[in-house]
């Protein structure tokens, strides 16, 4: 029909646009695809064998039936009854998770819920996408940065978080992982989780244990109260709003907040502290030191350990820094709100390096001893020992 | 993701006459393939991967499960290719197949939020991301203006304006003859036209009050 003409120069313009749009998928998307349609086939053969068993059964039931009417056998009528039972195509942890996508949270990344099973949340500019693999994993799939993950009842199914580096079978509970260019990180707060990497042993991670693989060297430490302070925090920062949250796995509990933050000046809530910490760490990595400082600033206006943490993660940089004033100014804003706070180990080993930085001797062991005898059982007073051994000084 | 069904995925196989099955297939690695053969099998999704996963990426934007629904395509396809007859492409019938997959995930968006991944480029300090971005949102724009249209019609329209494909093509890979294909395209173009008239920012791009 010639009034049915198509604009070729519209078409021109959007598909010099098109090639912006999306990124390829990885190489190794393909090895995953192929692995799924292997296991497709493979799965479409048992039940055909299956199936041909059953039609057997029930052909020779049915030849048992006209060679003796008179006396039926009890199971004749339902000759499926015996036959073998076919592999069921999911289990519950699959056909629970089917359907559900990450989706943005309030925390500023994005969350994947599967009610009663598991929580998965995704840092904001983590890459990470849900994958099912038939009949029982749920995988989520970790191109790059961080998840923290809390699992719960996975009904027999396996969860794994696959890597470059490697994969994490979760046989718990409550941890997170972050994946970069050359290493893979684990943080475990509850329960156990298997590392599994490419023609390497696997490794079977505890609670309470850290560990970053980088390519033949594994570092295996106890987590930190910080860290675990920060996975919490991200976990329950990025809750699900309250009114899906009923189904929904419980957010771990958070520790209690000794202040009350800064009164907001508005009505409008303030991005949620974890995010503002994520934004924060990125603009440190990035070199952007004043977004850095502002938005740690920020962040530690709020409550909560990602708070606590924002202020000792303000001063820990600007020590890196050689800027001691201002780290020692982060340290006592720490102090002033969180007096009591989950990090407060963390803090007195800041003060305790601070100190050693400007030389001081005297005042480094005095900052040592302090902090061994308020946090005797911390690892930062492990480290202070070993400071004080390292300086000829027995324990406190 | 698996797929939730194969109701109409073959719809291009049950075209075959009963019996004539795979007779006129020459290419003994996509028999092979039929038949369960992994490495004809690897050998499909190579080879077809780019066509695949570019066409879900014209017709659906940015998504992240893409992978998922790559996937689902090559299970569905390999599903289907017993009973594929030979006498098109393979990349034809791996195509028609492609486009009824995107069209369930389109009808699927309502139940699930679509969450849109970030070019890696836009995240990098290379220059000319911020064009890059300008481009990706207008393209986001386009879309949304076009999500009221029927799947058909904005498939068609995608695969046309986007993907460069000829109408016939098209027709093919939807299984609609070309005169109806052209139409789709077309209506799709005046509604886009119609909408973007209303959003100053995209008249330019398409030449909105043109026609």
């Amino acid at each position: 029909m010639a009034e049915e003409e198509l604009d070729t120069g519209l078409r021109e313009r959007l598909q010099a646009l098109a090639a912006a749009e999306q990124d390829p998928l990885p190489e190794r998307a393909r090895a995953r695809v192929v692995d799924a349609v292997r296991r497709d086939t493979r799965q479409r053969r048992v039940r055909k064998i299956g199936a041909g068993v059953c039609a057997a059964i029930a052909a020779a039931a049915g030849v048992a039936l006209w060679l003796a009417p008179a006396t039926p056998a009890p199971d004749a009528a339902t000759p499926t009854a015996h036959a073998p039972t076919v592999k069921a195509d999911e289990c519950a942890l699959v056909q629970a998770a089917r359907g559900v996508r990450f989706e943005a949270s309030r925390g500023g990344g994005r969350s994947l819920v599967v009610a009663g099973h598991l929580r998965v949340v995704a840092t904001s500019g983590a890459s990470a996408t849900r994958m099912l693999v038939e009949p029982c994993t749920v995988a989520i799939d970790l191109q790059a940065g961080r998840v923290a993950v809390q699992a719960r009842d996975r009904k027999g199914g396996e969860l794994r978080v696959r890597t470059t580096h490697g994969d994490v079978v979760v046989r718990g509970t409550t941890f997170s992982v972050n994946a970069s260019e050359d290493a893979l990180a684990v943080e475990l707060v509850e329960g156990s989780v298997q590392v599994e990497r490419a023609r390497r042993a696997a490794l079977t991670l505890a609670a309470g244990e850290a560990l970053v693989a980088r390519g033949q060297t594994v570092t295996r430490t106890p987590l930190t109260a910080q860290a675990r302070a920060t996975l919490l925090a991200q976990l329950a920062a990025d809750a699900p709003t309250p009114a899906a949250s009923a189904e929904q796995v419980a957010a771990p509990q958070e520790p209690a907040a000794p202040e009350q933050p800064e009164a907001a000046p508005n009505a409008q809530a303030p991005p949620p502290a974890e995010s503002l910490l994520a934004r924060a760490d990125g603009a440190r990595r990035d070199g952007r030191v004043a977004d850095a400082r502002r938005l740690y600033r920020k962040a530690g206006g709020q409550r909560g350990p990602a708070a606590e943490a924002a202020w000792l993660r303000l001063a820990r940089m600007e020590m890196e820094r050689g800027r001691e004033r201002a780290a020692r100014a982060a340290l006592d804003a720490h102090g002033r709100r969180f007096a009591s706070g989950v990090l407060a180990a963390e803090a007195s080993w800041i003060h305790v390096q601070l100190v050693q930085h400007k030389g001081e001797d005297a005042a480094t062991r005095a900052a040592a001893k302090a902090l061994i005898r308020a946090h005797p059982k911390s690892p930062q007073a492990r480290a202070a020992r070993r400071l004080l051994r390292n300086a000829g000084v027995g324990d406190p | 993701m698996p797929p939730d069904d194969t109701g109409d995925v073959n719809q291009l196989a049950r075209t075959a006459p009963a019996g004539a099955a795979m007779a006129a297939v020459t290419d003994d690695w996509v028999t092979r393939a039929a038949a369960g053969d992994p490495a004809a099998q690897e050998r499909l999704i190579r080879e077809q991967w780019p066509r695949v996963e570019g066409l879900l990426a014209r017709m659906l934007g940015p998504r992240a499960d893409l992978e998922d629904l790559v996937q689902t395509v090559f299970i569905e396809t390999v599903r289907a290719l017993p009973r594929f007859r030979g006498d098109s492409k393979v990349s034809t019938f791996v195509g028609g197949i492609t486009v009824r997959v995107a069209m369930r995930a389109m009808r699927a968006r309502g139940r699930a939020p679509r969450v849109v991944p970030l070019p890696s480029q836009l995240l990098s300090s290379e220059p000319g991301p911020e064009r890059r971005a300008e481009a990706v949102e207008l393209l986001q724009r386009v879309r949304a203006l076009l999500e009221d249209l029927s799947e058909v019609k904005r498939v068609a329209f995608m695969l046309w304006a986007l993907e460069g494909m000829a109408v016939d093509e098209i027709a093919t890979l939807m299984g609609a003859s070309v005169p109806a294909t052209r139409s789709r395209i077309f209506y799709a173009q005046k509604e886009l036209r119609t909408r973007a008239a209303r959003h100053p920012e995209l008249r330019a791009l398409i030449g909105a009050g043109d026609g």
